[in-house]
């Protein structure tokens, strides 16, 4: 789904280097474009690059904390499981990964731990639309609007569930 | 207000029409749901008129709604919530639409109605979705 979702949003992406401060994000998406098939644009926006990297590090917490729990409440786990296939989803199609992400399950019992990561999750989705608004690029603020509604979604969901 | 913004703009407020009929419908047949209806009824009703301003000043002649929408959709509980997360699912993506050729401006509302209609499917029992509306 999130690869397809890329090619959906029709985002393009630097090919080469781009400025050193997004230059990790540049590549990554890079990686996921070629992966696609999709043609790199020359002249990436280096402000919509930090937005999808702000994006993938803020989505690479919600994936690692909801596992967490998943780990730590064994009687969530078959609520919480999608919301993390989900989560994943999204992750992915920014070009995250939670390889570098050690977070540990909120405290508190089953409840209070989803209503942990539903506030992470809330938060994220409105940082989502400040930058889908002001991303340069149409297709990077479509993407990022769909996900902020998308993680709107998933904190209701884990609410929901608390 | 380009063409293209302004074409995406009379398809979400098309939605909204909808919208407007379905809650009315289902808060007059499914008595179980009449108070959710209402609640949704009244926010496509307010969503609708800022579309039909938007569009007014814009200089363009709104569409209108339509007589009736089908009316076999909405006779069970069960019916009316598929229904209603159908639509709410349609309004995302013209929400979406309206993102990617709105300015600042508009993206902004169309980023609330986004959020809006997301929440309301997941209200009307709809499964979350990683990119609603962009599928």
């Amino acid at each position: 789904m999130s690869r397809r979702t890329l090619l959906t949003a029709g985002i393009v992406v630097a090919a080469a280097g781009g400025a050193a401060a997004i230059g990790r994000a540049t590549s990554t998406l890079d990686d996921v474009l070629r992966a696609l098939g999709a043609q790199p644009h020359p002249e990436p926006d280096p402000g919509d690059m930090e937005r999808v990297s702000r994006a993938a590090r803020d989505q690479a917490v919600i994936v690692a904390t909801l596992s967490a729990v998943a780990e730590q409440h064994r009687d969530a786990s078959a609520q919480v499981k999608p919301l993390i296939t989900l989560a994943n989803d999204q992750l992915d199609a920014v070009g995250g990964s939670t390889a570098n992400t050690d977070v540990a399950a909120p405290e508190g019992d089953r409840g209070t731990a989803l209503t942990a990561v539903a506030r992470l999750a809330a938060r994220s989705a409105r940082a989502r639309e400040q930058d889908a608004v002001t991303a340069e690029s149409p297709e990077v603020a479509r993407l990022l609007a769909s996900m902020a509604g998308g993680l709107a979604q998933l904190a209701r969901t884990l609410r929901l569930a608390a | 207000m380009k063409p293209e913004e302004q074409q995406a703009l009379q398809t979400w407020l098309a939605l909204e029409h909808e919208a407007v009929w379905l809650y009315g419908q289902v808060g007059a047949r499914v008595r179980d749901l009449a108070g959710a209806a209402r609640a949704s009824y009244d926010a496509h009703r307010t969503e609708r008129d800022h579309l039909l301003t938007t569009l007014h000043a814009a200089g363009a002649t709104p569409v209108g709604p339509q007589l009736t929408y089908g009316d076999e959709l909405v006779s069970n509980v069960r019916q009316a919530r598929a229904a209603a997360a159908d639509l709410e699912h349609r309004i995302c993506a013209a929400c979406v639409t309206v993102v990617g050729l709105a300015g600042r401006a508009g993206r902004t509302r169309a980023v609330a109605g986004l959020r809006a209609a997301a929440l309301a499917a997941i209200d009307w029992d709809a499964d979350p979705q990683a990119f609603p509306g962009l599928r």
